[in-house]
């Protein structure tokens, strides 16, 4: 199959399943951030479930069907036009040679994920076709999309049993997070603020890290020294000198010197892609089973 | 030594080591037992100064089975089986040019800047850590007389191959970058690059010393690099 970008979108890049055997070398994990969105977009495609897919930041392409073949949306929930026709975007979309695939921007939700039938014809690093900036460097350039750039996919990437994978059922509101390395440098007081209460996400927020309106106070000995920088991932709740808790997303860096309070569980990272600023969402702190 | 393993969220598990000299070849003992044991299921493993971060994947593998394997590989994974170490002499230029912090750095150290730039060659250096960026060693060994504070407010862009000192510790910038070391000089060539292989040059344990430089030799060895006739294994022993 074969997409021409006529417009690029807000962000639209290409992401899979990320880096995570370079951390050891300073290359954050990255990746698609909803990564259950991305599996299930693929699922519907028929795609195996680690293949590539674009992701879409608030405002999406604009695209040519070159070369006919089916893409499927998961993620927020991004109207898909087909020749300026809603279609329903729950499942497949089948699209013909010179039909326009079109989006609206979510009523919730941040970040969609197309899925496209094929094995992806992109170019790789460190054995990932995602997109990848840091600082002002794109990594890997041709993984951001711009205007008159062509996605090519060729027969083959679809799996003659695909996986069934359900719907995921996001839950923006309510992000679950168990006790992280450094959760007693909380004092009690930035406990209650914290934990179940609404916090909003503020900017700059990016793929890097969601950042809140808190003003945590830490236990006296945090600030006398400071922490030995240590290994952080995906769904870290740090808290900055000034007391902001951000939580980290799949680019952050690997390791941090911040106080690591909360860890979110895996099923509630995926969730973190679909908040945006403005948006309110409150943490559950959850046990660890006894063992 | 102690080491703690605990719990790190619901798919990751961090192992804490307490000893007396810097625990860094601990970490790194147990990074490479991972890699080469590569046990079901684990998806990265972060080694930094005195820690290891775990993470694996919960439908592979539990934090009961990573926790017995772990405790598993510490058992054998010596300290000493970290010696494959590189001994590298890197070419630096101090030229004051590229040297954007030779004015205070003279101030606050009361040291010339010739004085300065030989005790920082003096020294040997150990890759402690990679991180905070891809490819940027943390480098232990600084003299104490170097020892210096970071700006209070942090450049916005230090140039990729700066080396540069904060606090006892010594760096180079791999790419451009917001940063607030205090910057000494440059090396000729790239710390990352993406198109290789293994796009960091240094890895954690690798011992460094640099090899001052005039500009006119920097500018060749660039020139050489740009033109890939630069063989840069001729920098380890």
């Amino acid at each position: 199959m074969r997409l021409r970008f006529v417009t690029s979108g807000l962000r639209t890049t290409t992401q899979d399943a990320g880096r995570p055997e370079y951390t050891h070398i300073g290359v954050p994990i990255g990746g698609a951030l909803d990564k259950a969105a991305m599996r299930y977009a693929n699922s519907l495609v028929g795609n195996a479930l680690q293949t590539p897919v674009l992701e879409l930041t608030m405002t999406g392409p604009r695209l040519i069907c070159e070369s006919a073949g089916k893409v499927a949306l998961a993620g927020a929930q991004f109207a898909a036009r087909v020749n300026n026709q809603l279609v329903d975007s729950r499942q497949a979309i089948a699209l013909a040679a010179g039909d326009e695939l079109s989006f609206e921007s979510p009523t919730t939700g941040y970040r969609g994920y197309l899925a496209v039938e094929g094995a992806w014809k992109v170019k790789t690093w460190l054995g990932s076709a995602s997109a990848l900036r840091i600082g002002s460097h794109e990594l890997l350039a041709s993984a951001v999309w711009q205007a008159k750039d062509v996605l090519e996919t060729r027969s083959g990437g679809v799996i003659p049993w695909p996986a069934i994978v359900l719907s995921p059922t996001p839950s923006t509101t309510m992000i679950r997070a168990y006790r992280g390395p450094e959760y007693d440098r909380l004092e009690p007081a930035a406990i209650a603020q914290l934990i179940e209460r609404p916090l909003s996400v503020v900017a700059p927020s990016n793929r890097i890290g969601l950042r809140t309106n808190t003003a945590l106070s830490l236990t006296p000995s945090t600030h006398a020294k400071e922490m030995v920088s240590s290994g952080v991932q995906p769904g870290t709740v740090q808290v900055t000198h000034d007391g902001q808790a951000i939580i980290l997303l799949a680019d952050a860096q690997t390791i941090g010197g911040y106080p690591r309070v909360l860890q979110c569980a895996n099923r509630s990272i995926d969730d973190l892609a679909q908040l945006r600023v403005g948006d309110q969402f409150s943490l559950k702190l959850l046990d660890y089973p006894s063992n | 030594m102690t080491v703690i393993i605990r719990p790190y969220g619901d798919t990751a598990v961090l192992v804490e080591f307490t000893s007396d000299d810097g625990a860094t070849p601990s970490a790194m003992a147990l990074h490479r037992a991972l890699r080469s044991e590569d046990p079901q299921g684990i998806v990265s493993t972060t080694p930094s100064y005195d820690s290891i971060l775990v993470t694996f994947d919960n439908a592979k593998t539990s934090y009961s089975i990573v926790h017995a394997t772990l405790v598993a590989l510490l058992e054998r994974a010596h300290p000493e089986s970290t010696a494959s170490e590189r001994l590298w002499s890197i070419p630096a230029c101090f030229d004051p040019s590229f040297a954007l912090d030779c004015e205070p750095l003279q101030r606050e150290l009361t040291m010339s800047w010739d004085s300065l730039v030989e005790t920082f060659c003096r020294s040997e250096y150990r890759v402690s850590v990679i991180g905070f960026l891809p490819g940027f060693p943390y480098l232990k060994g600084l003299a104490d007389t170097l020892r210096c504070r970071r700006m209070k407010t942090p450049r916005t862009c230090v140039p990729a191959s700066s080396v540069a000192i904060a606090g006892d510790q010594a760096g180079i910038y791999p790419l451009d970058s917001p940063g607030g070391w205090r910057i000494l000089g440059r090396v000729p060539i790239p710390l990352f690059n993406p198109e290789r292989q293994m796009p960091a040059l240094l890895a954690p344990n690798d011992r460094v010393s640099f090899l001052p430089i005039a500009l006119a030799e920097f500018n060749e060895l660039g020139r050489q690099w740009d033109h890939g006739d630069l063989d840069i294994k001729a920098w380890i022993s």
